[in-house]
């Protein structure tokens, strides 16, 4: 008989589970359905952009509310199929249509313009809700704190991407970059971003700690039962 | 551990950049405002994931178990950091299945903090089990990566088949030299009243039969039977094992063979296993309370290996029969091979039992009509075989699984029964 694990700490302050996972259906079911309304949310909000004279959408075509709207439709039932599958497979090209519908029926000027960041969280919190609904598979005890730490963790990035995509329109609108000057500083801050991407996903590079197992020694599969016995026993 | 990124990581990433890009050809500022929170979420997410540092210890709280019973089975989990949320996953074999509950359990694991996680496991089958390797997955806060491994418990389950208990089952004909619980057909010293017989000089005083002798006139003993052990072969077929499902012929044969070796080392008698199959394994007939548990030991490593090389029972050991011995064959009577090896044994002088391990619930034929008609050619071929066996004077039963063996181990005794009075 195999010896039992000695080198384990004595658990007397350890929480103790139980393994009896429950469905998640209902959770994911209102996270796809909070995600497809808020795509459509979107995608409405676009159509009515569109029809706005300085929109590109109505500049291109004189019924300008139609691209947006077809676009915008098409992406919500790309979403839907995503979220009926289950698969993320089409999430990102159902967002690519939402964002393409927003960017084509959004006017020139005006104040709807000054909307785009909240726009962009608005299309991040539609994206995670929706990765939630066919990528996060959550069963367990610790269901519901998990849930209200993802919520959390969203809507802090969410608000934070909020606010730092306000900050180019505040400085758009107060130094007046332009041409050249516009596109080098895009260019830089791009490289910036890749630099920075690339130094944080180092850190997450293959190392030798991970996953340590501690267990007892067994018995090997095949041992035979003469082995352990001393049986007069035999094979041919 | 593993690093997997989720598809919604690459997502975001591209549809930032399509932000950025489209903001840079068209000069579309818009663009990359309505990008960036897509990229805030890639930069969070890789500063926020770490790796994991997860120390997992498999518990079990025995290693030896009947079929039917319960096993503990407790993870212990001890990260360096938080895991936000954890999975574990247990790919269990056909012969374990988990008791009230899912096989994926999901918490979240405070960092430098032990956390057991226990399941209860059932075992369905006998069998020597591999406890299967625990796969872990890590998320990260925002789910955009997973960190997988997996621990390998490095432990072998040993299932016993739960033996049913039997109050008779048949006999064999003739008895060995030791004591035991069996009547010999001979005459000496017993309990059990056998004959009388005229007093020899050297006859013990305290048998004569004292009625007898004052009736007759002269002195006349009484005759007892020894009460005598017998050799038992249990004989498994290895060659066949119908199945259906998670069930086959295979798994009631041993059951049964583990309910008959029990049975009869109670009896003390002494009793053997002859594994006949493509390998051929066996175990030297033997009594006492370790021939149990190397009679289970070698039953639950059985496994049916396929092969196609004629085999007679020449290539048993002679040591593995002995003389005299009763050979309780365990078969579904579909192989050939089996078969002909047993008319040999019977053929031999053994005295033979075949117990059919009935393949035919576990044969469902197809609706058309072909299928239903070889079905029926099937069973009178096996009709063939079984008075095949009766003409040889061989008791041959027939057993459902699901069914106590009691039954038909009354009937091969009756059987026995009328072959002896047939003989003589």
């Amino acid at each position: 008989m195999a010896p039992r694990l000695t080198s384990a700490p004595r658990l007397t302050s350890a929480t103790r589970l139980t393994a009896t996972p429950r469905p998640a259906v209902t959770p994911r079911l209102i996270t796809a359905l909070m995600a497809l309304g808020g795509a459509a949310a979107l995608a409405v909000f676009a159509t009515i952009a569109g029809t706005d004279a300085t929109s590109p959408a109505f500049v291109a075509a004189d019924s300008g509310w139609l691209i947006p709207g077809l676009l915008g439709l098409f992406g919500v039932a790309v979403l839907a199929a995503a979220m009926a599958i289950p698969h993320p497979g089409p999430v990102l090209p159902a967002l690519a249509l939402i964002g393409a519908a927003y960017l084509t029926g959004l006017p020139a000027a005006g104040p709807w313009r000054s909307l785009t960041p909240i726009a962009g969280g608005w299309l991040l919190a539609v994206a995670e809700l929706a990765y939630w609904s066919v990528d996060f598979k959550v069963r367990g005890r610790d269901a519901g704190h998990v849930y209200a730490r993802r919520t959390a963790a969203i809507a802090g990035v969410v608000g934070a991407g909020v606010v730092l995509a306000a900050i180019p329109e505040i400085d758009l609108g107060g130094v007046g970059l332009g041409g050249v000057e516009l596109t080098i500083a895009g260019l830089v801050g791009g490289a910036a971003l890749i630099a920075v991407a690339a130094g944080l996903a180092w850190r997450l590079r293959p190392a030798d700690t991970g996953l340590r197992a501690q267990s007892t020694p067994g018995q090997a599969p095949s041992a035979r039962a003469e082995e352990s016995s001393g049986a007069p026993a035999g094979t041919r | 551990m593993n690093l997997t990124a989720s598809p919604k990581l690459a997502a975001y990433a591209a549809l930032g950049s399509a932000g950025i890009l489209v903001a840079l050809v068209w000069g579309y500022p818009e663009a990359a405002a309505f990008a960036l929170p897509f990229i805030v979420a890639v930069l969070a997410a890789l500063a926020l994931a770490e790796r994991p540092r997860l120390t997992a210890a498999v518990h079990v709280d025995r290693d030896r178990l009947l079929e039917g019973e319960e096993i503990n089975v407790s993870v212990e989990l001890r990260s360096d950091s938080a895991i936000p949320w954890l999975q574990l996953a247990w790919p269990l074999p056909s012969a374990i299945t988990v008791a009230g509950g899912g096989d994926v359990v999901g918490l979240s694991l405070p960092a430098r903090s032990p956390t057991l996680v226990e399941s209860t496991m059932k075992t369905v089958r006998w069998g020597v089990v591999p406890l299967p390797r625990l796969l872990v997955r890590a998320h990260d806060e925002l789910g955009c990566f997973r960190f997988e491994g997996a621990v390998d418990p490095d432990r072998v389950l040993r299932i016993y088949p739960r033996p049913e208990t039997l109050q008779r089952a048949a006999s064999a004909a003739e008895t060995q030299m030791f004591g035991g619980n069996e009547l010999s057909r001979g005459a000496g010293d017993g309990t059990e009243f056998a004959d009388t017989r005229p007093y020899v000089p050297g006859d013990r005083p305290r048998r004569i039969n004292w009625r007898l002798s004052t009736r007759t006139g002269s002195l006349h003993i009484n005759e007892m039977h020894p009460e005598r052990n017998t050799d038992v072969v249990i004989f498994l077929d290895l060659f066949t094992d119908i199945r259906n499902g998670d069930e086959g012929t295979l798994d009631y044969a041993v059951r049964a063979a583990s309910s008959l070796a029990e049975y009869y080392l109670n009896r003390r008698d002494r009793v053997g296993v002859i594994g006949f199959g493509g390998i051929l394994r066996w175990l030297l007939p033997a009594m006492g309370t370790r021939q149990v548990y190397r009679i289970v030991d070698s039953l639950i490593d059985s496994e049916v290996i396929v092969s196609h090389v004629w085999r007679g029972i020449d290539v048993i050991p002679p040591r593995t029969l002995p003389p005299k011995s009763l050979v309780v064959a365990l078969t579904p009577l579909i192989d050939p091979r089996v078969v002909d090896s047993l008319i040999d044994l019977r053929a031999r002088g053994f005295d033979l039992i075949v117990v059919e391990v009935t393949a035919e619930p576990f044969v469902v034929p197809g609706g058309h009509e072909a299928a239903q008609l070889a079905k029926r050619l099937w069973q009178l071929d096996r009709n063939a075989t079984r008075l095949r066996y009766r003409s040889l004077g061989v008791p041959i039963v027939e057993w459902r699984p699901g069914e106590s063996l009691a039954g038909p181990m009354a009937e091969a005794r009756a059987f026995g029964r009328r072959d002896q009075w047939l003989r003589a």
